[in-house]
Protein backbone atom coordinates (compact mmCIF):
# COMPACT_ATOMS: atom_id res chain seq x y z
CA UNK A 1 0.00 0.00 0.00
CA UNK A 2 1.55 2.91 -1.44
CA UNK A 3 1.51 6.32 1.38
CA UNK A 4 2.70 9.22 0.05
CA UNK A 5 1.95 11.34 3.36
CA UNK A 6 4.72 8.62 5.08
CA UNK A 7 7.71 10.63 3.13
CA UNK A 8 8.80 14.20 3.76
CA UNK A 9 8.33 15.98 0.39
CA UNK A 10 10.19 18.93 -0.46
CA UNK A 11 8.08 20.63 -3.47
CA UNK A 12 10.50 23.11 -5.90
CA UNK A 13 8.77 25.52 -8.33
CA UNK A 14 10.81 25.84 -11.72
CA UNK A 15 13.06 29.10 -11.58
CA UNK A 16 11.12 32.05 -13.41
CA UNK A 17 10.69 31.56 -17.26
CA UNK A 18 10.92 34.12 -20.14
CA UNK A 19 6.46 33.04 -20.14
CA UNK A 20 6.31 33.90 -16.52
CA UNK A 21 8.54 37.43 -16.83
CA UNK A 22 6.65 38.67 -19.88
CA UNK A 23 2.91 37.55 -17.88
CA UNK A 24 1.99 34.39 -19.89
CA UNK A 25 0.74 31.22 -19.12
CA UNK A 26 3.65 28.44 -19.87
CA UNK A 27 1.55 25.81 -20.36
CA UNK A 28 3.89 23.15 -22.20
CA UNK A 29 5.66 25.70 -24.38
CA UNK A 30 9.32 25.63 -24.00
CA UNK A 31 9.85 27.99 -22.04
CA UNK A 32 13.46 28.52 -20.95
CA UNK A 33 14.75 29.92 -17.79
CA UNK A 34 15.59 33.64 -17.30
CA UNK A 35 18.72 34.72 -15.76
CA UNK A 36 16.98 35.47 -12.68
CA UNK A 37 14.64 31.97 -12.47
CA UNK A 38 18.43 30.29 -12.94
CA UNK A 39 19.70 32.10 -9.72
CA UNK A 40 16.38 30.99 -7.93
CA UNK A 41 17.57 27.73 -8.65
CA UNK A 42 20.55 27.55 -7.72
CA UNK A 43 19.64 29.55 -4.38
CA UNK A 44 16.98 26.80 -3.53
CA UNK A 45 20.16 23.85 -3.86
CA UNK A 46 21.62 25.52 -1.34
CA UNK A 47 18.70 26.10 1.05
CA UNK A 48 18.22 21.89 0.20
CA UNK A 49 21.53 21.29 1.27
CA UNK A 50 20.94 23.38 4.59
CA UNK A 51 17.78 21.68 5.74
CA UNK A 52 17.81 18.12 4.13
CA UNK A 53 20.58 14.91 4.01
CA UNK A 54 20.48 15.32 0.00
CA UNK A 55 22.21 11.71 -0.39
CA UNK A 56 19.19 10.11 1.15
CA UNK A 57 16.72 11.54 -1.05
CA UNK A 58 14.87 10.66 -4.53
CA UNK A 59 15.13 13.46 -7.33
CA UNK A 60 11.92 14.16 -9.59
CA UNK A 61 11.33 16.77 -12.22
CA UNK A 62 8.64 17.25 -14.91
CA UNK A 63 9.84 16.54 -18.17
CA UNK A 64 9.29 20.26 -19.37
CA UNK A 65 12.41 22.44 -20.19
CA UNK A 66 12.10 24.63 -17.65
CA UNK A 67 11.85 22.06 -14.60
CA UNK A 68 14.50 19.85 -16.11
CA UNK A 69 17.09 22.67 -16.20
CA UNK A 70 15.68 24.23 -12.67
CA UNK A 71 16.57 20.26 -11.44
CA UNK A 72 20.01 20.32 -12.86
CA UNK A 73 20.78 24.47 -11.37
CA UNK A 74 19.73 22.67 -8.11
CA UNK A 75 21.44 19.74 -7.67
CA UNK A 76 24.96 21.27 -8.69
CA UNK A 77 23.87 24.21 -6.66
CA UNK A 78 23.38 20.95 -3.57
CA UNK A 79 26.89 19.23 -4.48
CA UNK A 80 25.24 16.88 -6.39
CA UNK A 81 25.66 15.53 -9.78
CA UNK A 82 23.39 17.45 -12.32
CA UNK A 83 21.86 14.54 -14.10
CA UNK A 84 21.09 12.37 -11.16
CA UNK A 85 17.07 12.47 -11.57
CA UNK A 86 13.99 11.22 -13.42
CA UNK A 87 12.22 13.06 -15.55
CA UNK A 88 7.84 12.65 -15.31
CA UNK A 89 5.82 13.60 -17.47
CA UNK A 90 3.35 13.28 -14.82
CA UNK A 91 4.65 16.27 -13.06
CA UNK A 92 3.99 18.49 -16.18
CA UNK A 93 2.07 21.50 -16.06
CA UNK A 94 -1.32 21.68 -17.32
CA UNK A 95 -2.00 21.13 -20.94
CA UNK A 96 -3.42 24.56 -22.09
CA UNK A 97 -4.51 23.35 -25.32
CA UNK A 98 -5.58 26.16 -27.63
CA UNK A 99 -5.50 28.34 -25.03
CA UNK A 100 -1.62 28.29 -25.07
CA UNK A 101 -0.05 31.73 -25.79
CA UNK A 102 -2.64 33.84 -23.38
CA UNK A 103 -2.18 36.62 -21.33
CA UNK A 104 -2.58 34.50 -17.32
CA UNK A 105 -5.67 37.42 -16.31
CA UNK A 106 -7.76 36.25 -19.60
CA UNK A 107 -6.65 32.36 -19.34
CA UNK A 108 -8.18 32.38 -15.66
CA UNK A 109 -11.18 34.73 -16.94
CA UNK A 110 -12.50 32.40 -19.38
CA UNK A 111 -15.66 31.06 -18.68
CA UNK A 112 -15.88 28.07 -19.12
CA UNK A 113 -13.08 27.90 -16.45
CA UNK A 114 -14.53 30.40 -14.46
CA UNK A 115 -17.61 28.40 -14.15
CA UNK A 116 -16.75 25.14 -13.53
CA UNK A 117 -12.45 25.30 -12.68
CA UNK A 118 -12.15 21.60 -11.67
CA UNK A 119 -13.43 19.93 -14.55
CA UNK A 120 -13.09 22.41 -17.51
CA UNK A 121 -11.24 20.87 -20.33
CA UNK A 122 -9.62 23.12 -22.32
CA UNK A 123 -9.84 22.35 -26.26
CA UNK A 124 -7.02 19.94 -27.42
CA UNK A 125 -6.01 20.46 -23.61
CA UNK A 126 -6.42 19.21 -19.76
CA UNK A 127 -9.47 19.63 -17.31
CA UNK A 128 -7.34 20.58 -13.48
CA UNK A 129 -9.00 16.76 -12.64
CA UNK A 130 -7.42 15.46 -15.46
CA UNK A 131 -3.86 16.85 -13.90
CA UNK A 132 -4.79 15.74 -10.78
CA UNK A 133 -4.93 12.05 -11.79
CA UNK A 134 -1.99 12.26 -13.16
CA UNK A 135 -0.07 13.66 -10.26
CA UNK A 136 -2.10 11.45 -7.61
CA UNK A 137 -0.67 8.52 -9.71
CA UNK A 138 2.63 9.87 -9.25
CA UNK A 139 2.51 10.16 -5.86
CA UNK A 140 1.78 7.27 -5.13
CA UNK A 141 4.53 6.00 -7.03
CA UNK A 142 7.05 7.60 -4.53
CA UNK A 143 9.16 4.97 -2.60
CA UNK A 144 11.15 7.32 -0.18
CA UNK A 145 11.43 11.26 0.64
CA UNK A 146 11.97 13.07 -2.12
CA UNK A 147 12.67 16.44 -4.02
CA UNK A 148 9.88 17.44 -6.83
CA UNK A 149 10.26 19.73 -9.59
CA UNK A 150 7.02 20.93 -10.78
CA UNK A 151 4.87 23.79 -12.07
CA UNK A 152 2.21 25.64 -10.49
CA UNK A 153 -0.48 23.38 -11.02
CA UNK A 154 0.83 20.38 -9.85
CA UNK A 155 2.66 22.36 -6.65
CA UNK A 156 -0.94 23.19 -5.70
CA UNK A 157 -2.64 20.32 -6.09
CA UNK A 158 0.28 18.13 -4.45
CA UNK A 159 0.09 20.60 -1.24
CA UNK A 160 -3.76 20.18 -1.25
CA UNK A 161 -4.06 16.39 -1.79
CA UNK A 162 -0.73 16.38 1.35
CA UNK A 163 -2.43 18.30 3.80
CA UNK A 164 -5.78 17.11 2.94
CA UNK A 165 -6.96 20.89 1.54
CA UNK A 166 -9.78 20.86 -0.46
CA UNK A 167 -8.84 21.32 -4.68
CA UNK A 168 -10.54 25.30 -3.78
CA UNK A 169 -8.28 25.95 -0.94
CA UNK A 170 -5.65 24.40 -2.72
CA UNK A 171 -6.20 26.53 -6.30
CA UNK A 172 -6.12 29.97 -3.99
CA UNK A 173 -2.38 28.80 -2.88
CA UNK A 174 0.53 30.97 -4.67
CA UNK A 175 3.36 28.69 -5.12
CA UNK A 176 6.42 31.56 -6.24
CA UNK A 177 9.00 30.87 -8.77
CA UNK A 178 11.90 30.80 -5.84
CA UNK A 179 9.31 28.30 -3.72
CA UNK A 180 10.54 25.79 -1.77
CA UNK A 181 7.67 23.83 -0.13
CA UNK A 182 8.63 21.47 2.71
CA UNK A 183 5.42 18.89 3.61
CA UNK A 184 6.32 16.88 6.35
CA UNK A 185 4.53 15.16 9.32
CA UNK A 186 1.07 16.68 7.74
CA UNK A 187 2.67 19.84 8.08
CA UNK A 188 4.09 22.46 5.70
CA UNK A 189 7.08 24.52 5.82
CA UNK A 190 8.02 27.62 3.42
CA UNK A 191 11.72 28.06 2.90
CA UNK A 192 13.33 29.99 -0.36
CA UNK A 193 13.61 33.27 -0.91
CA UNK B 1 -17.94 2.25 16.74
CA UNK B 2 -20.86 4.74 15.68
CA UNK B 3 -21.63 7.73 16.99
CA UNK B 4 -24.69 9.07 18.31
CA UNK B 5 -23.82 13.13 18.53
CA UNK B 6 -21.97 15.46 16.33
CA UNK B 7 -18.33 15.59 16.76
CA UNK B 8 -15.77 18.04 15.25
CA UNK B 9 -12.35 17.94 14.91
CA UNK B 10 -9.52 20.39 14.65
CA UNK B 11 -5.69 19.92 14.63
CA UNK B 12 -3.36 22.53 16.42
CA UNK B 13 -2.43 25.20 14.16
CA UNK B 14 1.59 25.06 12.99
CA UNK B 15 4.43 24.91 15.79
CA UNK B 16 7.99 25.65 15.77
CA UNK B 17 8.52 21.84 15.99
CA UNK B 18 6.69 21.44 13.05
CA UNK B 19 8.52 23.87 10.79
CA UNK B 20 11.87 22.75 12.54
CA UNK B 21 10.13 18.62 10.92
CA UNK B 22 11.14 17.75 14.92
CA UNK B 23 9.12 14.98 17.20
CA UNK B 24 7.18 16.90 19.09
CA UNK B 25 6.00 13.81 21.32
CA UNK B 26 4.85 14.98 24.86
CA UNK B 27 7.42 17.97 24.21
CA UNK B 28 5.97 21.66 24.52
CA UNK B 29 6.31 23.62 21.45
CA UNK B 30 4.22 27.04 20.54
CA UNK B 31 1.92 28.15 17.68
CA UNK B 32 4.22 29.85 14.97
CA UNK B 33 2.71 33.43 13.03
CA UNK B 34 0.81 31.12 10.63
CA UNK B 35 -0.37 28.66 13.44
CA UNK B 36 -1.92 31.35 15.10
CA UNK B 37 -4.03 32.68 11.85
CA UNK B 38 -4.72 28.75 11.19
CA UNK B 39 -6.44 28.56 14.72
CA UNK B 40 -8.55 31.91 13.90
CA UNK B 41 -9.69 29.94 10.54
CA UNK B 42 -10.95 27.08 12.39
CA UNK B 43 -12.59 29.29 14.72
CA UNK B 44 -14.38 31.46 12.09
CA UNK B 45 -15.08 27.65 10.56
CA UNK B 46 -16.92 26.88 13.37
CA UNK B 47 -18.75 29.60 13.63
CA UNK B 48 -20.05 29.81 10.08
CA UNK B 49 -21.14 26.01 10.88
CA UNK B 50 -22.41 26.81 14.51
CA UNK B 51 -23.00 30.48 15.19
CA UNK B 52 -22.27 32.81 17.78
CA UNK B 53 -22.09 31.25 21.88
CA UNK B 54 -22.90 27.85 20.67
CA UNK B 55 -23.38 25.45 23.45
CA UNK B 56 -21.90 22.39 22.77
CA UNK B 57 -18.50 20.79 24.58
CA UNK B 58 -14.89 21.78 24.14
CA UNK B 59 -12.31 19.36 24.87
CA UNK B 60 -8.40 20.13 24.23
CA UNK B 61 -5.50 17.99 24.49
CA UNK B 62 -3.62 19.21 27.69
CA UNK B 63 -0.54 20.17 25.95
CA UNK B 64 0.41 24.17 25.16
CA UNK B 65 0.31 23.95 21.49
CA UNK B 66 -3.85 22.29 21.69
CA UNK B 67 -4.81 24.69 24.06
CA UNK B 68 -3.44 27.88 22.47
CA UNK B 69 -5.76 26.85 19.44
CA UNK B 70 -9.07 25.89 21.45
CA UNK B 71 -8.64 29.65 23.15
CA UNK B 72 -8.18 31.28 19.53
CA UNK B 73 -11.20 28.92 18.07
CA UNK B 74 -12.94 30.30 21.06
CA UNK B 75 -12.30 33.51 21.06
CA UNK B 76 -14.14 33.78 17.49
CA UNK B 77 -16.67 31.66 18.37
CA UNK B 78 -17.66 35.01 20.81
CA UNK B 79 -16.71 32.57 24.38
CA UNK B 80 -14.58 32.55 27.61
CA UNK B 81 -11.35 31.58 25.89
CA UNK B 82 -10.26 29.52 28.85
CA UNK B 83 -14.28 27.73 29.25
CA UNK B 84 -13.12 24.34 27.57
CA UNK B 85 -12.12 21.02 29.16
CA UNK B 86 -8.89 18.84 28.82
CA UNK B 87 -8.35 15.36 28.73
CA UNK B 88 -5.15 13.48 28.49
CA UNK B 89 -6.58 10.96 25.98
CA UNK B 90 -6.13 13.74 23.33
CA UNK B 91 -2.85 14.07 23.59
CA UNK B 92 -0.32 13.78 20.88
CA UNK B 93 1.23 10.08 20.01
CA UNK B 94 4.28 9.32 22.36
CA UNK B 95 7.27 9.58 20.16
CA UNK B 96 9.32 8.26 22.82
CA UNK B 97 12.71 8.14 22.44
CA UNK B 98 11.76 9.84 18.78
CA UNK B 99 10.71 13.47 20.58
CA UNK B 100 12.48 15.85 19.57
CA UNK B 101 14.21 14.42 16.86
CA UNK B 102 13.76 14.88 12.66
CA UNK B 103 13.08 11.99 10.54
CA UNK B 104 16.43 11.59 9.06
CA UNK B 105 17.76 11.71 12.42
CA UNK B 106 15.39 9.31 13.97
CA UNK B 107 16.35 6.93 10.74
CA UNK B 108 19.98 7.14 11.45
CA UNK B 109 19.65 6.50 14.97
CA UNK B 110 17.04 3.73 15.63
CA UNK B 111 16.98 2.34 11.94
CA UNK B 112 15.47 -1.28 12.60
CA UNK B 113 12.60 0.73 15.05
CA UNK B 114 12.25 3.50 12.21
CA UNK B 115 12.08 0.67 9.45
CA UNK B 116 9.52 -1.89 11.55
CA UNK B 117 7.38 0.88 12.90
CA UNK B 118 7.26 2.49 8.84
CA UNK B 119 6.11 -0.85 7.97
CA UNK B 120 3.56 -1.85 11.03
CA UNK B 121 2.76 1.73 12.79
CA UNK B 122 -0.58 0.08 14.19
CA UNK B 123 1.45 -2.86 16.17
CA UNK B 124 4.83 -1.59 16.40
CA UNK B 125 5.38 1.50 18.71
CA UNK B 126 7.84 4.19 18.62
CA UNK B 127 10.96 3.09 20.49
CA UNK B 128 10.00 4.13 24.31
CA UNK B 129 6.88 5.59 23.02
CA UNK B 130 3.27 4.53 21.28
CA UNK B 131 1.94 2.29 18.92
CA UNK B 132 -1.43 3.66 16.54
CA UNK B 133 -2.83 0.79 17.85
CA UNK B 134 -2.33 1.96 21.43
CA UNK B 135 -3.21 5.88 20.89
CA UNK B 136 -6.61 4.44 18.63
CA UNK B 137 -7.64 2.51 22.36
CA UNK B 138 -7.68 5.65 24.76
CA UNK B 139 -8.98 7.56 21.84
CA UNK B 140 -12.05 4.93 21.49
CA UNK B 141 -11.90 5.55 24.95
CA UNK B 142 -12.75 8.80 24.92
CA UNK B 143 -15.54 8.27 22.22
CA UNK B 144 -17.61 6.21 23.91
CA UNK B 145 -17.69 8.46 26.83
CA UNK B 146 -19.35 11.13 24.39
CA UNK B 147 -22.84 12.20 26.04
CA UNK B 148 -23.02 15.42 23.63
CA UNK B 149 -21.83 17.76 20.53
CA UNK B 150 -18.40 18.37 21.00
CA UNK B 151 -15.59 20.33 19.67
CA UNK B 152 -12.04 18.90 20.18
CA UNK B 153 -8.42 19.86 19.48
CA UNK B 154 -5.97 17.41 19.24
CA UNK B 155 -2.75 16.69 17.44
CA UNK B 156 -1.83 14.74 13.78
CA UNK B 157 -2.59 11.43 14.82
CA UNK B 158 -5.21 12.17 17.35
CA UNK B 159 -7.43 13.67 14.90
CA UNK B 160 -6.81 11.10 12.51
CA UNK B 161 -8.21 8.49 15.11
CA UNK B 162 -11.28 10.53 15.90
CA UNK B 163 -12.11 10.89 12.19
CA UNK B 164 -11.44 7.38 11.60
CA UNK B 165 -12.40 5.42 14.11
CA UNK B 166 -16.08 6.93 14.47
CA UNK B 167 -16.78 5.34 10.93
CA UNK B 168 -14.94 2.26 10.54
CA UNK B 169 -11.95 3.70 8.11
CA UNK B 170 -9.60 0.50 8.69
CA UNK B 171 -6.18 0.74 10.66
CA UNK B 172 -4.15 1.18 7.98
CA UNK B 173 -6.08 3.82 5.93
CA UNK B 174 -6.47 5.63 9.16
CA UNK B 175 -2.55 6.65 9.87
CA UNK B 176 -2.88 7.23 5.84
CA UNK B 177 -5.74 10.02 6.62
CA UNK B 178 -4.00 14.03 5.97
CA UNK B 179 -2.98 15.96 8.90
CA UNK B 180 -4.49 18.89 8.14
CA UNK B 181 -3.86 22.12 9.85
CA UNK B 182 -6.24 25.49 9.72
CA UNK B 183 -9.39 23.05 8.85
CA UNK B 184 -12.55 21.78 11.25
CA UNK B 185 -13.75 18.14 10.55
CA UNK B 186 -17.57 17.52 11.23
CA UNK B 187 -18.35 13.24 11.74
CA UNK B 188 -21.96 12.84 12.10
CA UNK B 189 -23.77 9.82 10.92
CA UNK B 190 -21.05 7.87 9.89
CA UNK B 191 -19.82 10.87 7.76
CA UNK B 192 -16.66 13.10 8.09
CA UNK B 193 -16.99 16.28 5.92
CA UNK B 194 -14.71 19.19 6.14
CA UNK B 195 -16.15 22.29 7.03
CA UNK B 196 -15.80 25.25 4.61
CA UNK B 197 -13.47 27.92 5.30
Amino acid sequence: MPDFRSHTLYLVRHGECEHNAAGWAAGHDDSPLTAKGREQARANGRVLAEIADVTALEFHASSLHRTCTTMELLREAAGLPPNGYRADGRLMEGNLGDHARVPVQDFLRHEGYAADPWNYVRPNGESHAMIFARVSRFLDSLARDAVIVTHMLPAQMIRAHYLGLSPEQGMGYHMPNAGLLRLSMGSEAAFGR
Amino acid sequence: MSLRFTLYVARHGQTDANVANRYPGRRETPLTTLGREQARAMGRALLAELGPRPTLKFVASPLGRAQATMRLIRAELELQPDGFASDARLLDIDHGDWTGLTPQEVRARFPENFAEHTGGRWDVPMSGGESYGDLAARVESFLAEIDSNVVTVSHGATSQMLRGLPVGIDPVRITQLPETQGVVFRVRDNVVTQLDS
